[in-house]
């Protein structure tokens, strides 16, 4: 291998990055887990071996987190993580120094291979790559079986990009920016589990049959689980909510990636948002009536010029000077307030969706699903990640309460709409 | 395949994962028990401790910025650390109150009385350096805070007493009361000049009888169900 670009010694926390070191807590950071279930049991020593060859192609996914004068930075770590048995309760506190305060980890069960990652570090798209990268290498060492690099999977062979550790959003931001600011939204409330416990309830569906029946309502599938997703808070509303409550608009955050927009390689963060809701006080909201408000929404929050907007207000609040030139252990607890005040006001769950995940040929005949969970949130009790691949999609709810009305209302739509659901948890009796 | 009676999902379970609902498979034994979870047993142990660490920073930056912002103003305004010594003592007055018993945890709720009162002392001490009043601090502002420690120390370990009746608590802390005026009535007194005594008896004389109609009603168990039934509410 020739390398070309050794990877620098630390890099700057991209845009979107910034607020989670601030956030984090001694109990919390913000995670989550991607995993791909394969068809035979996973062997430790192989996987081990996997991870260091490519940690060498995805070399900042091995920097630790630190703290500057004026802002946290990634630094350059020589020490290679070691993969791990896997836990009942996925998703905890990043950054232990147990752990060599890895923003990653690998973890595996029985077929499953799965990697956790410090939202810091990247989004799930890059995410995605690094661990269909490692499945491939693999899938080399245990299968002895060639897989082609292509969408996902990165040539381990290949010397690693400048382009993918860059931050993106500095690189595309513009000057209009739109306002954050937005009505509070109704938070989900239940009885909570123990401090690092979390409540997982996957729901297993054939990506055909839901498409078949998300076309048939004139939508695709991000909007009908959407709808879904919508009905079930909107009736948790209704059951639970009491006084102010109940008059607050019930709302959901969508991820966008941002690579559809521009021609970026970046495998960190480059991904935006936008929160679409209703207000049950206006009235009974059919399906069909939010399929069209989810619709027209997406169709106006997912303009290119809407994107970059909002994109460039957290570029523009970065790049404030004086914001720049306080040091961070002033700083810090300033971002946490406002992380702790605003971070999850304007959303009363987040849905994400990967959406169809393509892998090469020789690697998909061994890929039985992939998952996606997102860790929990500081505050708001849960959130929902889909992802598809093999004709399989995989909805994944994490929460951090007991209760499971949200969860049981939108698998009970997804069956009366004539979709067959297979339910597992990681409960046990 | 088993499915859910109610919520009609498949599941593998041995109860509905969505609604709890047992799931019954009528050829099977129910002692059965499930071949593969899809998580393990093993449970990733985290234990939550509040970062008290981080909120005592950040509110010790809170009380410092508006410090530091007075201090600098007084500095430039007359040259010399002046009346900026009222604000910061009061920011300092204000964190021992209300601050100190959210972050800092101590087992009896005695350090926290000596710590409002030290910094309430020390307070009080720097505005009588500043105008010149020292006599009235050492005659007057200093027994009456020593007089204001002892009494809150008296009353909290009275109320603190658990193996006494809730009446016979509110009887002590109403004679400690009555105490706690005329002493202030007193040392008002000898600040001025001649102990007299005069308005605290006034008040030494109700919470006497307050307190001995408090101790009556205990013995009084009839008395006390009645006078309960009647102010129910």
């Amino acid at each position: 291998m020739v390398k070309k670009n050794p990877p620098p010694d630390w890099l700057k926390l991209d845009n979107a990055a910034k607020i989670y070191p601030a956030a984090k807590t001694r109990s919390w950071t913000a995670v989550f887990r991607l995993s791909i279930t394969l068809d035979e049991n996973i062997r430790p020593d192989l996987l081990q071996e996997a991870l260091n060859k490519t940690l060498v192609r995805v070399p900042f996914f091995n920097y630790r987190l630190r703290r500057g004068f004026f802002w946290y930075y990634l630094d350059k770590q020589n020490n290679i993580p070691s993969v791990q048995p896997d836990v009942r309760n996925p998703c905890n506190r990043m950054l232990r120094k147990s752990e060599e305060h890895s923003l990653f980890r690998i973890r595996y069960y029985e077929k499953r291979i799965a990697l956790e990652v410090f939202h810091s570090l990247a989004d799930g798209t890059g995410a995605m790559s690094f661990l269909a990268t490692l499945v491939a290498e693999y899938l080399r060492l245990s299968k002895h079986i060639y897989i082609p690099p292509c969408g996902f999977v990165l040539d381990t062979k290949q010397a690693p990009l400048k382009e993918e550790w860059e931050d993106s959003f500095s690189k595309y931001a513009r000057e209009g920016a739109r306002s954050r600011s937005e009505e509070k939204a109704y938070s989900i409330k239940g009885t909570p589990l123990f401090p690092g416990h979390i409540t997982l309830t996957t729901g297993i569906v054939d990506t055909q049959e839901l498409k078949r029946k998300a076309n048939s309502l004139g939508c695709g599938i991000n909007v009908f689980l959407s709808a879904l997703l919508l009905q079930a808070i909107l009736l948790h509303q209704e059951q639970h909510a009491k006084g102010a409550q109940k008059k607050l608009p019930v709302r959901i955050s969508i991820p966008q990636n941002l690579r559809k927009y521009y021609p970026v390689k970046t495998l960190r963060n480059f991904s935006s948002y936008y929160n679409v809701g209703l207000n049950a006080s206006y009235g009974d909201f059919t399906l069909e009536d939010i399929i069209h408000l989810l619709l027209h929404t997406a169709k106006i929050e997912n303009m290119e010029p809407m994107i970059n907007a909002r994109m460039s207000s957290n570029v523009k609040a970065e790049q404030n000077r004086l914001l720049r030139l306080i040091p961070l252990f002033m700083k810090s607890p300033f971002l946490k307030l406002m992380y702790t005040l605003f971070g999850e006001r304007y959303f009363s769950m987040a849905l994400s969706n990967l959406g169809d995940v393509k892998l090469p040929e020789a690697m998909r005949r061994h890929v039985k699903r992939i998952d996606f969970i997102l860790g929990p949130a500081r505050y708001n009790a849960m959130s929902l990640g889909v992802i598809s691949t093999n004709g399989v999609t995989t909805c994944n709810f994490s929460s951090t309460i007991h209760e499971t009305d949200i969860q049981r209302s939108f698998f009970r739509g997804l069956v009366k709409n004539g979709i067959h659901v297979k339910v597992e948890s990681n409960r046990r009796e | 395949m088993p499915y859910c009676v109610l919520c009609g999902v498949e599941t593998d379970e041995k109860s509905c994962p969505l609604c709890e609902t047992p799931i019954v498979i009528p050829n099977k034994s129910g002692n059965e028990e499930c071949t593969s979870y899809p998580y393990p047993d093993s449970i990733d142990e985290i234990y939550r401790k509040i970062d008290i660490k981080y909120a005592r920073h950040l509110s010790m930056l809170i009380m410092a910025l508006p410090a530091a912002v007075v201090l600098l103003v007084n500095l430039i305004s007359s040259g010399a650390v002046t009346w900026s010594l009222y604000v910061i003592g009061a920011l300092i007055c204000l964190y021992c109150w209300v601050l100190v018993p959210v972050f800092y945890r101590f087992k009896r709720p005695y350090p926290y009385v000596a710590i409002d009162i030290i910094s309430l002392t020390g307070y009080i001490f720097v505005i009588a350096k500043m105008t010149d009043g020292m006599g009235w601090f050492l005659g007057l502002a200093l027994p009456l805070t020593l007089a204001s420690f002892i009494y809150v120390l008296l009353t909290v370990l009275s109320i603190r007493r658990l193996e006494w009746q809730p009446l016979v608590r509110a009887a002590s802390t109403a004679t400690l009361t009555g105490i706690f005026l005329m002493a202030i009535d007193a040392i008002c007194d000898l600040y001025v000049g001649q102990v007299y005594l005069n308005w605290s008896l006034y008040a030494l004389l109700p919470l006497l009888a307050l307190s001995a109609l408090f101790l009556m009603l205990e013995k009084k168990k009839s008395l006390k169900k009645e006078i309960k039934k009647r102010l129910f509410f």
